[in-house]
This record gives structure tokens, sequence and C-alpha cells, in this order.
């Protein structure tokens, strides 16, 4: 390849861009908007309260039981399930590992790991001479990135808990009066409510101690670290499509047959039209972190959007715009002509837009679907990154992006590459 | 003389669309061969969708022959691309060209992409600007240009690098008479440094006023080549009288064969309703025929003489006007 034309073609385009004004207004001008009234429009539901459904919820029970009588008791497995029946609100998943409890908190996969500890049942045991004397922490890790989700799972959490211990105070109030314990446990629903109104729940013995993925200046800070990059993901990948479509566009202007009359091989023709759009975006996404970390405190949020792992965040952002580069060189390549291409086009990167959480946090609306898409993996490996400025927590999402990369890429180059004999 | 260009049993086959009923595609190009020497202005002449722009893509290396091959300059267009390439410059039928850059930025580009860079590629820059008569209007953007003027840009680009043979793929398509003119001249003054012009289009004023042969292709064949007077002597150096008659032409045409003076006549091709008769002296044998088509009632709807010229080649090799 002739690395002199590769970089004249890549550079025609790069200027090409920087001399359209209307191009830098939709990529740059229009998403930096959109992060600040989306992100304002979030954090005013985290106050007001919004029916949200399905919050998942992690549990590690370690609770290693306690005999209650003659019977072997788990208060844990009896506290899970009783999380479980509380409705569409939340959606609990068991897991036997605390770290990875904690990762899928972190990777914004569930809003809140409960960690319930192995004397749970020992310490809650009504029979225990000991009961009451005591005390026991349940651990609650919160997604700081989605402050209303895990606000939600954690007032759940403390109301269920709360009824609970509340039942095993009554329990060992009436094993004091020599009643049937187990009687009194399966009634537990009524009593713990008459006991509770009495102790008014101030001598629980269980404690719940918080912590979240990340110090969180405040909810809205949290939700600029989510819609920052989800907002800077969903406009590359129209620019990185439509940088793509020139391709065609040259060739009815026939700039591009000019081109390869010249003496340069269609390799490096190609090569170097890709380039150019994959350095538009390296700018354009380069220029919106810049934007919104500078617009961010001015507009009271004093956390790092984007965290402060410079390194990292330029390693995930060279994956990323070559993601979505490749993606826009399928698209464009499955278009026979510059029309069609300009129309599914959008019709689908909006649509993955929606489904991969450009305008809602993944952690409410994830499905397997949103997980074949750029904007799910980009948008929480930023939004983690922003959080916890660990770039080995987000190497799943690189290697995801990375794959992406590679399939699109090389699908879109061998289709356009038969369609260069114009 | 060692021939500059040789094209070599030339085909191209365009793949069937998905919509088409024949699986085998069309045959664009259906085997040419021809030589051009040095220093030749060549014309290819022919009516629209004749093969012209697809043979001149295939020497030109835009699309690659299904058979056959290219020679220029002793180098191969299916072996050796690049090299061919860089000997040849190409005047495509569009503007290809950026409109949102300026006559000077274009050519600064395309003549990068020819290896061009530094003082050289400035001082030719100058030079095609100078040449095509666009230097004090070379920082415009394209877009602001007429039709001629980007015309002549798009003639500047190809010749930017020196190429010792320019193709050019009807370039006064769309262009006013004034345009037209001044691309013709362009065309003789390139011939006159030196140049090796391969030239197409389907005006045959064109081709008589440029080319030292011609080469007459339709339906993707290459049916006659010489200079113009070898292609007229072809046929026979007669005048073509062409008479429109419409449903009566059937009956006139026992009649006029029958005119002294007429040496044939047959019923043109299709439904044009016209009786074409070939004759030595045509203006002197008109009025007979008028007469003797009078006395039988059958009056033209019109008449016209064709003298012998490439359009009455054409006609007569093909049974079609070159316009059709």
């Amino acid at each position: 390849m002739d690395f002199r034309k590769f970089a004249i073609i890549a550079f025609k385009d790069i200027r090409a861009l920087l001399m359209d004004r209307a191009a830098l207004v939709i990529n740059i001008l229009i998403p930096l908007i959109l992060t600040f009234v989306i992100g304002a429009a979030f954090s005013g539901l985290s106050s007001g309260g919004s029916p949200i459904k399905h919050i998942p919820v992690v549990v590690v029970n370690h609770d290693a039981g306690a005999t209650l009588g003659t019977q072997q008791i788990n208060f844990g497995q009896t506290f899970t399930d009783t999380l479980r029946q509380v409705g569409d609100l939340l959606d609990v998943t068991i897991l036997t590992d605390e770290a990875e409890a904690k990762a899928q908190v972190i990777q914004g996969k569930a809003a809140v790991a409960i960690m319930i500890p192995a004397d749970f049942s020992q310490t809650l045991n009504p029979t225990n001479a000991s009961f009451g004397d005591n005390k026991i922490n349940l651990a609650l890790f919160r997604d700081s990135g989605s402050p209303l989700s895990a606000d939600i799972a954690s007032a759940v959490v403390r109301q269920i808990l709360n009824s609970f211990t509340n039942a095993n105070v009554a329990v060992y109030a009436a094993s004091k009066t020599d009643s049937n314990p187990l009687f009194l446990i399966t009634q537990s629903g009524t009593i713990a409510q008459e006991v509770g109104a009495k102790t008014g729940g101030s001598d629980a013995p269980v404690q719940v101690t918080t912590s979240q993925s990340a110090a969180s200046e405040g909810p809205t800070a949290s939700l600029l670290q989510y819609f920052a990059p989800a907002m800077a993901v969903f406009f590359l990948n129209f620019a990185m499509a439509f940088g793509a479509i020139t391709l065609l566009e040259e060739r009815d202007n026939w700039t591009l047959q000019r081109m390869l009359i010249s003496p340069t091989r269609r390799l490096t023709i190609l090569a170097g039209k890709l380039a150019g759009t994959y350095v538009n975006g390296l700018l354009q996404v380069t220029t919106l972190i810049i934007a919104t970390s500078l617009l961010a405190p001015i507009l009271g949020n004093k956390s790092a959007v984007w965290g402060n792992n410079l390194p990292a965040l330029a390693i995930l952002t060279v994956v990323v715009v070559a993601a979505s580069t490749g993606f826009g060189t399928l698209l464009a390549a499955l278009a026979k002509t510059r029309q069609q291409a300009s129309i599914y086009t959008s019709a689908v990167l909006t649509i993955m837009g929606l489904v991969g959480g450009a305008f809602t946090p993944t952690s409410v609306s994830a499905g397997f679907l949103s997980k074949l898409t750029i904007n799910y993996w980009a948008t929480n490996a930023y939004a983690t990154l922003g959080q916890t400025g660990d770039l080995a927590t987000v190497l799943p999402n690189i290697a995801a992006l990375l794959i992406m990369f590679i399939v699109f890429f090389g699908s879109g180059v061998i289709l356009f590459s038969r369609r260069l004999d114009v | 003389m060692t021939p500059i260009i040789e094209i070599r049993n030339l085909k191209k086959r365009y793949p069937p669309s998905s919509a088409a009923k024949d699986k085998q595609g069309i045959l664009a190009v259906k085997g040419i061969n021809l030589s051009i020497e040095r220093g030749e202005i060549f014309s290819l002449l022919g009516p629209n969708g004749a093969g012209k722009t697809t043979t001149i893509s295939m020497m030109s290396g835009l699309l690659t022959p299904t058979e056959g091959d290219v020679i220029i300059d002793g180098k191969s267009i299916v072996k050796e691309p690049i090299e061919v390439k860089k000997r040849i410059g190409v005047v495509p039928q569009e503007i290809a060209l950026y409109p949102d850059l300026s006559a000077r930025r274009n050519l600064e580009f395309f003549g990068k992409l020819y290896g061009l860079g530094g003082t050289d590629l400035a001082k030719r820059c100058d030079e095609v600007l100078e040449f095509i008569g666009l230097k004090d209007r070379q920082q415009d953007h394209v877009s602001a240009f007429s039709g001629g003027m980007k015309r002549r840009v798009n003639i500047g680009v190809g010749l930017l690098h020196k190429p010792l043979i320019v193709f050019m793929d009807e370039p006064t398509v769309g262009v006013d008479p004034q345009s037209r003119r001044n691309i013709l001249d362009t065309v003789k003054l390139l011939n006159q440094q030196g140049m090796t012009v391969l030239y197409t289009t389907h005006y045959m004023e064109e081709a008589e006023e440029l080319s030292n042969r011609v080469g007459i292709i339709d339906h993707g064949e290459l049916i006659a080549c010489g200079t113009e007077g070898e292609l007229i002597q072809q046929v026979g150096e007669k005048d073509v009288i062409l008479l429109k008659l419409g449903e009566q032409t059937e009956q006139a045409l026992g009649i006029v064969k029958a005119i002294p003076g007429i040496d044939s006549a047959t019923a043109e091709e299709g439904d044009s309703g016209k009786l074409r008769l070939l004759a030595g002296r045509g203006r002197q044998v008109l009025p007979a025929v008028i007469r003797t088509l009078d006395e039988a009632h059958l009056l033209p709807q019109s008449i016209e003489i064709v003298e012998p010229n490439l359009e009455a080649v054409f006609l007569h090799m093909t049974g079609r006007a070159l316009r059709d």
C-alpha cells in the first residue's frame, strides 16, 4: 500500500469535515446539548418517582443456617424468597460469588448487590440464648450510575428486613412464653407488624451498611457519566456510517472513478477513505469528551464525567471508534445506492440507539438485544470507566467491541471491494 | 511503426441483474481488435449505448475485461494496470470533480495521486490552469463554475501528469457551442504537442473534424475502421436519398427501384416509414423520383439528401442514423 497516497486521501476527508459547518453542528453540538437535556430530565425522575419495574438485584447468600427447635432453618434463603415475592418491582438473581455480584453492579447489570453474612440465621435465631446481644451487618452495594433504581431496591430491602427481624423478635418474645416457634414464624408478617410497632425497629439486630460502585457527588453527576457517552456513541455511529457513505457519494460524482483510474491501488483508496472517517470519529469523540468535561462543572457537577484514567479512556475511545467505523462501513457496503444507504442507515442506527441504551440507562432497559449493539458495550464501558477508572473492569467490553470491529469491518471491506469494480 | 495502443479481442460481459431474465448478463463489448498509432487522434464513433464508454473504461483500468487485453506503450492493462495508468490521462464524460474544492485544489489532489508533489505539482497546476484558461479563477469553487468551465477543469485534471495518451470520453456532451469549440481546439493543440488522443463521440462532425482515423462502433462491435475517406469509399461514395412515405413505403419501393440513376432502394428497418435510395448523383436524380411518385399519387412527407460522410457510412452499415 502506498502510504503517501493513503494519507492524501484520508486528509482530504478530514479537511472536508472540518470545513463543513453543518456536520460539526450535527456531530458535536447536538450530542452535547442532548447530553445535558436528557441528563437533567432523568435527574428529575429521581426525586419525582417513576413507574420503574424489574430493577435487577443480585443476592449472595453466605448464610450457613441454624437449628430452630428440631428443624434446620436458613433465614438468608427465607429473606431471598421474600424479595422474589415483591412482584414486578425487583428481578432477583442468586449468585455465589461476592466479587461477581459487585462486578455486575459496576457493569450496570444490577442496581444493588445484597451480601447476606454467614451468621445471618445464627444471629437472628430467636431460640438462641444470645438473641439480641449480637448485631450483624447486611451489606448493600449500590450502582451509583443508576441512583433511582438503587434507591428503590435499597428501600425495599430495608422494609423486608425490618419486617423479617421484627418477626424474629416476636418469636423470641413468644418463646419466652413457651409458644410454638414454628407456628409463629409462619405468621411472621402479622406478628412483625404488631411487634415492630412496639419496638419501632430500633433494636433490630441487623444493621444495613451501604457502599456504592464509585464515589458519586449526586445523581446528576452519575447520570452525566452515563448520558455523555451514550449521546457521544449514538452520534458517533451516525457520523461513521455517513462517513462511509461518502464512498457511494464519490461513486455518484465520479470522483471515486477518477481516483481508480489514477495509478493508485484500490486498497489504498478504500483504506484512505475509511481512515479519514475513522480520524473524524476520533476527533468527534475527543471534542465531546473535552466539551462535556468542561461544561459539567459549570453546570454544577463536581465529579469527572469521563473519569480520571486518561490512558484507559484513550484506549477505549480508539476501540469504540473502530467498532463504529466498522459497522458504518458494513451498512454503507450493503447498499446499492447512496439514497438507499442513507434511509436504512438512519433507521438501523436509531433502533440500535434505542435498544442499546442511548436514551435510557441500560440497567433499566437492558435485554439480550442490547448486547448486540455497539451502544451498549461502548456506553457501559465509558460509564464504568468514569466511575471506577479501572481499565480491567471494562476489558470484556473492549473485547466485545474489537470482535464487532473485526466482523463488521472485514465484511464491509470485502463487499466494498466488489462494488469498486464500477 | 509499433502501435501505442493495441486492443486485443476485448470483451466485457456485465453480470445479470437479479430481475433480469437472461442469466448470462449483457455482452456490452463483443471482442474488439484495434491498433492506434503514436501521435494519432483516433475517434470511436457510435450512438449512445454502443459500448464506447465500456471500452474506454476497460482501457483505463476502471473495468476489468471479461476477456482480451489492452497493451498501452508495451504494458498490459490486465497484468500491469498501475504502469498503464501512469501513461494515460482520462477525461471522463462526467464532471469528476469535487464541487466544494477550488479548481486548483482539485488539480492538486488528483495530481498527488499521480505522484506529483512540491514545486513540480505547483508548476504543473499553473501550466494546466493557463492551458485551460482558468488561471484567474483558480481559487473559485468548482460549484461556482459554468458547465463549460467545469468541462475545462475536467480536461485539465486528465492532463496534469503529462500523459503519453489521453482518453476523452464524449467531452462535449451538454456544453454550449462556444465551449465545444474551445474543447475541440484543445484536442487539436494537445495532438500538435505530440499527445496521442483517443476520442469517443456520437457527433459525426467532431469525428470528421478531429480524427486521423475513425472506428465505428455499434452494439459492442467495431464495424468499420479507417480514415474518413476510406470509410466513405466503403459505401461507394454515393448519395443517400431518404424519403418518408409512411404507410405507402412498400408500394413506393417497387416504383422507385425502376427509376434510372437509382442504384438501390431499401425500406429502413423498423416502422420509420422511410425509403433509402442510393444514387451516384442524388441531386440530379431527385426530380425524376418526385415526378414518378407524384404520377403514382404517392407524395413523400419529407425528403432528405445525405451526401457521403460518416453519418452515411453508419447508416449504410447499420441501417440506422447515428442519433437514433
